[in-house]
């Protein structure tokens, strides 16, 4: 690896969903192992595209990487307690949907330090939680209310069952009036045919 | 701030498992069946599950084979009157707790309370849930500190180790013994802390038949666990032995006639006046000493049974034996205060 001086004059352009584009510094872009391994060797023409994530979260995964450029090399997950406090305010200013966003760009872009931090932010959010409160944290229906869901999927159920059942009461009349004629047709040729045989059998 | 979890990317779900403890990793178990399921996903695997029962409550915790692992506390349960609807949650999604926390000497203590009525259905359900946690198959281990505690522990199904300390005011004799025994046929191990009472046991006695037995204090009663123990590991402290016990013990080896499982017997006394004769017992067992050709230097007593510690003997200032007819070779420490036998295979 490169030192954080040279590495940090090698800039990369970077393009989110929004098709902007912003720069990275080189040292920063090396702590994403996805990054290592698509572009390291080859190097990138243009911008490198992670269009997948908005430009507010790759900048915000990006200015952890560049502030952690000087720290010394990850060696595991920290615990919560010895984050410093540019960690913490880091992700303290960040609200829910940044937080997710964060997360999932961080997984794709194989951060460890930061994925572990922030998975470190969510067990810590669950530690010492009764069922009913990490129901709340994790988002999760509560029993009332899929109690309540279940309630309402049987309702549907049920009146999807009986338009079902509708439709196939007016399938059959509909049948047993598209079959009269057939049998009218049918009476009509067999009448016809009689009388042409017996008048075959008069001549 | 809430987190949409099951949402999240499985390395992260699985890198948030890693960094909690079992107990939170058992709480979120019971949020929902998709929980449930990812949690099943991750591999989590513990060594043993131990039970420890009390009159009204069992803890449960995990442990780990490791000698200096300590155990880790999940829950407690215990049986209540009523389950109030604000505080129930559901095992296994079909039997009704109450979870409560209660702060004892400045620790947060954990009860999921089941209907007293309900027992058996909840420890079962419990127990599926448990096991269905874990990728491996644990070692259920009871713990009982009274008579009580072991008739309360039927409820629990395939206990494979079983630690009892009944202490002098409320004894523990033969007879409950070989009930308890009979609750549990899958017993692979028993330690007993405390003397026993009761009628003596023999060779066809349910407790002389299991693979790992360790008495503490086993003092008057050693000589009868000597000679009626019949499989892999006897381990005795505060022994009351003679010289006889050892002697009748090991001629029964030597000829072949009893302890054809037998891996190794540990042994320690506090007898003051022991008096070993060591050149009369050299020669009626033809005591060799190692030689460093018939055999490794070390011997490696591998269990995982809890109560019998996995370690290494250097057996180089040990005497070696042999059975008659050229059979297996085991080897022998005679001292003051502990006599060992282990054998090798």
């Amino acid at each position: 690896m490169t030192s954080p001086a040279s590495s940090s004059e090698v800039k990369y352009l970077i393009e989110s969903s929004e098709g902007n584009t912003f720069d990275v510094s080189g040292a920063a872009l090396r702590q994403s192992n996805t990054f290592n391994a698509m572009f390291l060797n080859i190097g990138a023409d243009g911008p490198i595209p992670f269009t997948d994530y908005n430009e507010a979260t790759l900048k915000k995964v990006f200015e952890y990487c560049e502030h952690s450029v000087n720290e010394e090399n990850y060696s595991g997950p920290k615990h919560q307690d010895d984050l410093s406090k540019w960690d913490l305010n880091f992700f303290n200013e960040m609200d829910q949907k940044m937080f997710i966003d964060v997360i999932n760009a961080s997984n794709f872009l194989d951060i460890e330090r930061l994925t572990s931090y922030c998975c470190e932010r969510i067990a810590r959010m669950l530690r010492g939680k009764n069922t009913q409160e990490m129901i709340k944290v994790i988002t999760l229906p509560t029993a009332e209310e899929l109690e309540a869901k279940q309630k309402v999927e049987e309702k549907k159920a049920a009146a999807a069952k009986k338009v079902a059942e509708k439709a196939a009461e007016t399938a059959e009349k509909t049948e047993t009036l598209e079959e009269l004629p057939v049998q009218q047709l049918v009476q009509t040729t067999r009448n016809k045919l009689t009388r042409k045989y017996l008048s075959f059998s008069n001549e | 701030m809430p987190i949409p979890f099951l949402k999240l990317p499985y390395l992260i779900q699985r890198e948030v498992l890693k960094q909690l403890e079992f107990d939170d990793i058992f709480m979120m178990s019971l949020c929902s069946r998709k929980v449930k399921i990812m949690i099943q996903s991750v591999s989590i695997n513990v060594d043993k599950l131990i039970y420890v029962l009390s009159d009204h409550a069992i803890l449960v915790s995990v442990g780990y084979h490791g000698r200096f692992q300590r155990p880790q506390d999940v829950i407690i349960l215990e049986r209540v009157e009523a389950i109030p609807r604000e505080s129930r949650i559901r095992i296994n999604c079909e039997i009704e707790c109450r979870y409560t926390t209660r702060r004892i000497t400045d620790v947060i203590k954990v009860y999921l309370g089941y209907l007293s009525w309900e027992e058996d259905m909840f420890l079962k359900a419990f127990q599926g849930h448990m096991n269905s946690l874990f990728q491996n198959q644990p070692d259920n281990t009871v713990v009982a500190g009274s008579t009580n505690a072991l008739y309360n522990s039927t409820g629990i199904s395939n206990v494979n180790n079983a630690d009892i300390f009944i202490k002098e005011s409320d004894v523990l004799n033969t007879s409950q013994l070989e009930d308890f025994m009979n609750f549990h046929p899958t017993l692979n191990s028993i330690h007993l802390m405390f003397p026993f009472t009761g009628p003596p046991l023999t060779s066809e006695s349910k407790i002389m038949k299991i693979n790992g037995l360790s008495v503490h204090n086993s003092g008057q009663r050693t000589s009868e666990l000597m000679a009626n123990f019949c499989k892999q590991y006897l381990n005795l402290t505060i022994a009351t032995y003679d010289l006889n016990d050892w002697k009748q013990s090991l001629r029964k080896w030597k000829r072949k006639e009893a302890y054809g499982n037998l891996k190794a017997v540990i042994t320690c006394t506090l007898q003051p006046n022991f008096v070993l004769d060591f050149d009369v017992f050299a020669a009626e067992f033809n005591l060799q000493e190692w030689d460093g050709e018939r055999k490794p230097k070390n011997y490696r007593l591998d269990t995982t049974i809890s109560h019998i510690q996995s370690e290494e003997f250097d057996c180089s200032k040990w005497f070696d034996m042999q059975q008659d007819g050229g059979g297996k070779w085991a080897s022998i420490l005679l001292g003051p205060n502990v006599i060992d036998f282990v054998v090798w295979d």
